[in-house]
């Protein structure tokens, strides 16, 4: 048995070492992408395939560790003390941003702690409700929650996300108040709203997705400000007088601050080249992801306004800093 | 067993309490810090203070048995657990430094010359053999991500 | 419904028995036996390693061996629990108590041999219940709100203190201690880092392996060696025998009790699979004639835990597969896995790709097959572990555990917290306090306080949704019957003691009833 498999790991090794030769500059050892989410989470998913992809281009393996807990701040905290050489990557999303403000004293800054490397994805978000709730659009559910202040609940995948913070968002917005329920995580969410033990949930589209399919949760707006090919018939919150709430979620791939320009330049081309590739492409697609790209300024500039962004709703709402 | 000479604090019952007394204790105090919210919104100091509250009475009762009816708790083999443990922790200290390697091979010889369990070539063949299985197994088969040699 | 099931059945057994879904299976389970005996080497580690290797594979292909990898792992667990007391998950603990003790008085391959055979017929009836049930549990479980889960957690704990044979006292001490260990790391609802003290590794909570490795597996090598093992071997003489017919007319009746127990609450995620290994081993020892024979190598304490382990492993993928909400790590990375195929798990799943459904389904008689006769194949080769000499088998078990925890999160620091928990373990050995109400406690009280608090959170501060719920209610009120019997048997002792020789009739039926 022993023997069957290291002749496999051999073999593997071989053709995953075969294109090596053309590259033979940056990436000599196995890249390391730490994400700040638990095995089969999105971001997990997201890592393994871009990870399997990107090993096959460069030549070397590229291994995801996943290092969930801390709202993800573990994870940054050892990428931001990892060596600058491109060899140890974060996988992150907007709680890069919203950690920076949601707790004090955390060992590095999402801006100068990190370079950018490149957004992977955009995500939509999605206000869903279970089949009991009287409301078939937002400004029904607004008129609900309204008329029965901090009756209604709205749950959320987990601290730090834009799940969480969206409730509060669309609270500030429009004035209404509701219970907000943190979970652990999408899934544990979506199953007690499912099970009518909460009335409503702010989350990713993508888990939220084959729900809304079977009718079993009723999709009441979406943002950003487009429209989701995945659910053309619902309307965004834009559209239904909430021009406010307009954002995505994005997930995406820091270095350590101090990383080599060419290096970062290298690892963005490539993970660029990963998205662009229609096998990968697809696969992204078929999470409900929408792949993006672009160069790493550009995620800085998202990094940056999302900091923005959420200081303004955490403080609107007094959210006591954590620590 | 030495017949239940053993009273009070120091028979089985008695350090089994004391433990229980202090951790107890210890999270009852360390718990006020998190806030203890309210019954619409319960705190994260709340749960761990009622636990740690609850144990530490519990603690109090089992010293109170350890008075009342002895067991003595027996002496501490101190080879056996050095020799078991100190090569674990001698592992996890050299792991990232020397190598999946070398650090098997320190755990089995220095675990198997603290406990005087084999002769000393018999312990260094020992270590040789099972550090290279280790090295086979999970670095190569299994291909679990570590570093194997000191280089 | 039964019928289009049974044809849905037919249709999977073909697509099981094509050739490379047959081997799949096979690669699958037998790799699922190697690292589920492999202490702390689990099918989460395992399965998130070869995922992008299945990227290539036929769907259908790459889910039968991933869910070959995760029920394989379920026998090789109880493997390892037998013979050297290492429990790789909350279920095989219970594995450990009865099983361990049977193979140090030799019975290693009649434990063994029962546990898979109670694996398999667990194993089978629980895939038919996933055919059978699954949509009838499915919407039982979405009753489930945070306060049943709540009470049901709370029968749990209870359940646990059943299980011990010592005193009550420390059992229930040692819940608490778990309950406390449990909440160490970062609070859900506020982000906060509880009793972390600065430590990052401590931030993420203390990994149950590092505590299940520590206290049983660290703790036995040390009262091992201090007490000696008898010509320098675990077992003195091992019977390499299959399960005599006695074996097997003692356990099929625990067999069956603990599949359905393990059925009926795997379908719950999260803490289902834990409960449901706990409460049958409480329930056997509860309804035996010779309760005090559990914890000594009582047959019935290793097949019921093992059979409702294995039964919960199956019906685990009902949430999955009938809703897409994965119920743990393993489930989630199967949706994953799902995912990348290009199918979303949900409740169409059964319709647009019925090959798949049926497929994996049918793949899972068949697995559980393979594993029954590999098992029982291998039982020759493990009982030989007990015959090598201990002066190299513990250092072995040292390495093994050592690499083992540290794959689980790449953390040496997770390896020295290992060894810290052995000496805990060592002082639980001399202080005479048993380590298993303890995990149960460590693995629950987290769940326990996520769920107190959210019940309370969605019923705006109402503390009556504990009884006014139907399924909380009813838990609520298991949980008094357990507490009466388990507080009135020694009151009534007392109380007869207290008035001398007089007949004491009424006492003594009463724990009688309550107790059936």
């Amino acid at each position: 048995m022993n023997l069957k498999l290291t002749t496999l790991a051999l073999a593997l090794t071989t053709v995953l070492a075969a294109p090596m030769a053309a590259h033979a500059e940056f990436p000599e050892k196995p890249i390391t992408i730490i994400i700040q989410a638990a095995p089969g989470g999105s971001p997990d998913i997201l890592a393994r395939i871009i990870g399997k992809y990107m090993s096959e281009r460069v030549g070397q393996p590229v291994i995801v560790e996943n290092k969930p807990g801390g709202a993800g701040n573990i994870a940054a905290e050892l990428v931001a003390n990892a060596a600058p050489d491109g060899y140890t990557l974060l996988g992150t999303s907007d709680s890069l941003s919203i950690n920076q403000t949601l707790f004090t004293d955390l060992p590095f800054h999402a801006e100068t702690s990190f370079a950018p490397v490149i957004q992977a994805i955009s995500a939509p978000q999605v206000l869903a409700v279970n089949e009991d709730i009287p409301a078939n659009n937002l400004q029904e559910f607004l008129a609900l929650a309204k008329s029965k202040p901090g009756e209604v609940s709205l749950a959320s995948p987990a601290i730090g996300t834009t799940g969480q913070l969206g409730v509060l968002l669309l609270e500030n917005i429009t004035g209404i108040d509701v219970t907000p329920a943190v979970y652990k995580s999408a899934q544990p969410a979506l199953t007690d709203v499912l099970g009518k033990h909460a009335d409503g949930i702010i989350v990713t589209l993508a888990p939220a997705l084959p729900h809304i399919k079977s009718g079993k949760l009723k999709a009441l707006a979406v943002s950003p400000s487009e429209r989701s090919a995945a659910l053309p018939d619902v309307p965004t919150f834009v559209e239904q007088g909430v021009p406010e709430f307009n954002f995505t979620s994005w997930q995406g791939f820091v270095a350590p601050a101090g990383t080599p320009a060419d290096v970062i330049a290298k690892l963005n081309t490539e993970i660029n080249a990963v998205i662009a590739d229609p096998a990968a492409r697809a696969q992204l697609i078929e999470q409900a992801f929408e792949p993006v790209g672009g160069t790493p300024e550009e995620l800085g500039e998202v990094i940056k306004s999302g900091i923005t962004r959420w200081a303004e709703v955490i403080k609107a709402n007094n959210i006591p800093p954590v620590n | 067993m030495q017949a239940g000479e053993t009273r009070g604090i120091l028979s089985a019952d008695g350090l089994a309490g004391l433990f229980f007394l202090t951790l107890g204790l210890f999270f009852l105090f360390h718990s006020f810090g998190y806030g203890m919210g309210s019954l619409r919104d319960i705190g994260p100091g709340f749960f761990p203070a009622l636990a740690g509250g609850i144990l530490a009475v519990l603690g109090a009762a089992v010293i109170a048995r350890g008075f009342v009816a002895p067991v003595s708790a027996g002496t501490i083999a101190w080879r056996p657990l050095i020799g078991a443990l100190a090569p674990v922790v001698l592992f996890a200290v050299s792991l990232k430094t020397l190598g999946l390697a070398l650090a098997a091979f320190l755990l089995v010889g220095v675990s198997l010359a603290l406990t005087r369990q084999a002769p000393l070539r018999q312990a260094f063949a020992a270590s040789l053999v099972l550090a290279a299985f280790a090295v086979g197994t999970f670095g190569y088969a299994l291909q679990i991500p570590l570093k194997l040699w000191p280089w | 419904m039964d019928f289009s099931a049974i044809q849905g059945l037919w249709g999977g057994l073909e697509v099981a028995i094509q050739p490379v879904n047959l081997l799949l299976c096979f690669v699958g389970v037998v790799l699922g036996t190697l690292v589920g005996v492999l202490p702390g080497v689990g099918p989460v580690v395992t399965i998130s390693l070869l995922l992008p290797l299945t990227f290539g594979l036929d769907p259908v292909a790459a889910l039968i061996m991933l869910a070959g990898i995760y029920y394989g792992a379920q026998y090789g667990g109880s493997t390892t629990a037998i013979l050297l007391k290492l429990p790789g998950e909350t279920s095989a603990v219970l594995t450990c108590l009865d099983g361990h003790e049977m193979a140090k008085q030799g019975r290693a391959a009649s434990a063994l041999g029962i546990s898979a055979i109670g694996s398999f017929v667990a194993g089978i009836f629980g895939t038919l219940v996933v055919v059978m049930l699954a949509p009838v549990l499915v919407s039982v479980a979405l009753k489930f709100g945070p306060a049943d889960y709540f009470s049901l957690m709370f029968v749990g704990l209870i359940a646990s203190v059943l299980v011990c044979q010592g005193g009550m006292l420390k059992a229930v001490a040692m819940i608490f201690v778990g309950l406390l260990l449990g909440i160490v790391g970062t609070d859900v609802y506020t982000g906060i880092a509880r009793f972390s003290f600065g430590q990052p590794e401590l931030r993420d909570g203390v990994n149950f392996v590092v505590v299940a490795m520590g206290l049983f597996g660290f703790g036995e090598i040390i009262a091992n060696l201090e007490q000696g093992t008898v010509d320098g071997k675990l077992a003195q003489k091992v019977r390499n025998a299959f399960p005599t017919r006695q074996d097997l007319r003692q356990s099929w009746k625990p067999i069956l009790r603990g599949t359905g127990i393990g059925a009926a609450l795997g379908v719950l995620p999260g803490a289902g699979a834990a409960v449901g290994a706990f409460a049958a081993y409480a329930f056997e020892k509860k309804i035996s004639r010779t309760p005090q024979r559990f914890g000594h190598g009582a047959i019935e304490g290793v097949v019921a835990p093992e059979a409702a382990n294995n039964a919960a492993a199956q019906t685990n993928f009902i949430p999955l597969l009938t809703l897409g909400l994965p119920s743990g790590a393993v489930m989630a990375l199967m949706a994953g896995a799902m995912m990348i195929h290009g199918i979303a798990p949900g409740p169409d799943v059964m319709t647009t790709r019925p090959e798949l459904f049926w497929g994996l389904i049918a793949s899972m008689l068949i697995g559980n097959v393979l594993l029954l006769f590999l098992n029982l194949n291998l039982i020759r080769v493990w009982v030989r572990v007990l015959q090598v000499p201990y002066a190299l088998l513990f250092p072995l078990i040292l390495l093994l555990c050592s690499i083992g925890i540290y794959s689980l999160n790449n953390s040496v620091f997770d390896v020295g917290l290992t060894a810290l928990f052995g000496v805990l373990g060592y002082f639980f050995i001399k202080t005479g306090c048993e380590p298993a109400p303890l995990l149960m406690g460590f693995i629950l009280g987290p769940m326990m306080e996520e769920y107190l608090r959210r019940a309370l959170v969605l019923s705006h501060g109402d503390v009556t949704v504990f009884v006014t719920h139907p399924i909380s209610a009813t838990l609520l009120g298991v949980a008094v019957l357990i507490i009466t019997t388990l507080v009135w048997r020694p009151a009534a002792t007392v109380f007869r003691k207290a008035s001398g020789a007089a007949p004491a009739q009424p006492t003594t039926s009463i724990p009688a009833d309550t107790g059936a």
